[in-house]
């Protein structure tokens, strides 16, 4: 194979496509771009067996002879990266050769047999549907940080999509705290679909995604979530069980509900968490009319001590959470104020962004 | 690794075409242990089965295999534990769906090299596997293998075949090259098929010549302990302890005849020290192998100077 282009046309492919490959693994092979170059253009795919993502650049690519080759993908990157801009590049590989020529360098890197590298057919998908990347951003932002971690609760280890005839919703818990959001746009035909998206295939969504209305179409299959989008293919496998019904933690709006400008009270949140416990990052609140005040202290007997004006007209209450369950809400909300619902000391809050009302975030207190 | 269908042993043969019935009837259980004396294969039979389950064609060699549906775990290197980070990737793998067909595979090499705390996590995924996942699990030392990890699984016993198949089998795989030098390696690993094959590749030697020569003199006990420490000291010694065990025989093979000589007491005194040797190349308190390697050599020396 060998074809030429300039720098800029396959820079944020080669870069994306690494994104995917681990940086250590067992099998070699994993650590190499699949670089299939026919007639039209180019295809450069990464994998690491639990997600894929495929580039496709026809533009700007002149293709001198077709086949193909896996070349290490991280080199190729940095090697990618490193040439000066506008650079023009010729890619050939031959034999167990790649050569990369730009200007007076060149590279001459290992390739590995083309058969070893795992190709997943595409399999068909049960429901498709397109969403501008702006809103799919929006739903994996706002609640993607609430996963939990290697949780024995595997199914709490992603992301849950739920898909209806009237909505789009992305829910996130790791079972202290919960994040959804949704969009009120359905699919039609879609009864309720639920598929849980493992971490890495999340983050890397993410990273493929842009801030336009351009479109990302959406397959989803028993096994697999397939997104497209301006020439990118990435496909993860789900995770295998089910997500716990989510409906049932979100409390009922409560009596008690706080209101406060919510960069103050970000701030205020952050100074008192300097002197929290580092191991259970613990805080007290107490509610009182039109003030609260965030108490936290550590082991070491040192003291922190906020009060912020709010407007609260409830029971005065004492209630403790974990500040960065708490800062994490405050840190993805973009409203100007954050509305806290609080029924007493012992059930869950819920937090709202007055005038964004496609996010809610429900967070269990602390015991103190 | 050459797994073909062809050149499966029949001892290992047996034990595939079990897992085999049992799978079409839907006996086989998720988690299978795979175990057998070393040198036997219980890595080959894994391969097998782990091609079997995933519907691959048989001979390709799984561990070096890139495929979504499989995982094949096996310790970094030659002393290294399997540790809890590898086991939560493979956990993690498990919950997730397959991609190409209908089942997931994970094989855990020298499973009884996981640690405590990678063998509990794997408990859980053991018990209950999520949709057709299989855990093959292969170990040469089942008793070193958590109790509960064994009662996870269903056994899949690898039976060593006797002396002649053994021969035959691997005569059949070199085609008669060599054949003394093949028979030699054989005694030494004790008829283990594969083992010797594998040792084959490595182009070793037996070590009857120069065990023989240091017995002459002709070769100084210092110079072959510095080349000996550089090979997997631990089995040199079993592979010497079973030339002392010949020659306590009543009737010494006489292709040994050069080592005869040493009465029964000093033959058995050179039996537990090799066996001492052993325990502390397995120990973790890491004795310095050429210098062991120099003791045991030099009284082996004596030993034969002092029968003469």
């Amino acid at each position: 194979m060998k074809f030429t282009t300039d720098r800029e046309t396959l820079l944020s492919a080669v870069q994306l496509v690494t994104g995917v490959v681990e940086r250590r693994q067992t099998l070699p092979v994993l650590g190499n771009l699949l670089v299939i170059v026919d007639d039209e253009g180019v295809s450069l795919t990464g994998t690491d067996l639990e997600v894929e993502l495929v580039a496709r650049v026809t533009e700007g690519v002149q293709v001198e002879r077709t086949g193909e080759a896996t070349i290490p993908a991280r080199k190729l990157a940095d090697i990618w990266r490193s040439l000066p801009e506008n650079a023009q590049v010729a890619v050939e590989a031959e034999g167990d050769r790649a050569i990369v020529r730009s200007g007076r360098s060149r590279f001459s890197l290992a390739t590995l047999p083309v058969a070893d590298f795992p190709r997943v057919e595409s399999a068909p998908g049960d429901i498709e549907f397109s969403i501008a990347q702006l809103d799919l951003r929006r739903l994996l932002d706002q609640t993607g940080f609430s996963m939990a971690q290697q949780d024995v609760r595997y199914f709490l280890n992603g992301l849950l999509l739920e898909v209806s005839s009237e909505h789009i919703r992305t829910v996130a818990t790791d079972g202290h705290r919960l994040a959804m959001c949704t969009l009120n746009k359905g699919v039609a035909g879609a009864d309720r679909v639920q598929v849980i998206v493992p971490r890495k295939g999340v983050v890397e969504l993410g990273r493929l995604l842009r801030d336009g209305d351009d479109p990302v179409y959406i397959t989803l299959g028993k096994n697999h979530l397939r997104a497209s989008q301006g020439g990118y293919t990435l496909t993860t496998k789900l995770v295998d069980g089910r997500f716990p019904e989510y409906d049932k933690v979100i409390p009922a709006d409560s009596q008690n509900a706080l209101i406060g400008d919510r960069e103050e009270l970000k701030q205020a949140f952050y100074r008192a968490s300097i002197l929290s416990n580092e191991k259970y990052r613990g805080v007290r609140l107490s509610l009182e009319r039109e003030q609260i005040t965030i108490q936290a202290n550590n082991p070491e007997q040192e003291e922190a001590e906020e009060i912020v004006a709010v407007e609260y007209n409830g029971s005065p209450m004492e209630i403790g959470f974990n500040v960065s369950y708490l800062q994490d809400v405050l840190n993805v909300l973009d409203t100007e104020t954050v509305r806290l619902s609080i029924n007493d000391a012992n059930s869950s809050a819920l937090i709202e962004g007055p005038g964004a009302d496609d996010s809610v975030y429900v967070v269990m207190p602390m015991r103190l | 690794m050459n797994t073909s269908v062809n050149a499966m042993p029949p001892w290992l043969q047996d034990a595939l075409t079990r897992a085999r019935e049992s799978l079409e009837q839907g006996r086989l259980a998720h988690g299978l242990l795979l175990y057998g004396p070393p040198g036997w294969g219980e890595t080959w039979l894994a391969n097998a089965l782990a091609l079997l389950l995933l519907e691959l064609p048989p001979g390709r060699d799984a561990a070096t295999l890139a495929h979504p549906d499989l995982r094949w775990l096996a310790p970094e290197s030659a002393r290294a534990q399997i540790k809890i980070d590898e086991i939560r990737a493979i956990n993690e793998f498990t919950v997730q769906t397959p991609q190409i067909g209908q089942r997931k595979v994970v094989v855990v090499a020298q499973a009884d090299r996981m640690n405590a705390h990678a063998a509990n996590a794997l408990l859980k995924t053991l018990e209950e596997p999520r949709g057709a996942c299989y855990l093959l699990l292969t170990t040469t030392a089942l008793a070193e293998l958590l109790p509960t990890i064994r009662s996870r699984c269903q056994l899949l016993p690898i039976k060593p075949a006797v002396e002649e198949v053994a021969r035959a089998w691997l005569s059949d795989q070199l085609g008669g090259v060599d054949a003394q030098h093949t028979e030699q390696l054989s005694f030494e690993y004790g008829f283990a098929a594969i083992e010797v094959l594998a040792a084959l590749d490595r182009e070793e030697q037996p070590l009857l010549e120069e065990l023989t020569a240091v017995r002459r003199g002709r070769l100084d006990a210092l110079t072959l302990a510095g080349r000996w420490s550089r090979l997997d000291v631990d089995c040199l010694l079993a592979r010497w302890m079973r030339y002392v065990r010949a020659l306590q025989q009543p009737d010494i093979d006489p292709r040994l005849a050069a080592l005869a000589g040493p009465s029964m007491g000093q033959l058995q005194h050179c039996f537990d020290d090799l066996l001492e040797a052993r325990a502390g190349v397995r120990s973790t308190s890491n004795p310095n192998a050429r210098l062991m390697l120099e003791g045991l050599l030099l009284h082996w020396r004596e030993m034969f100077t002092a029968s003469a």
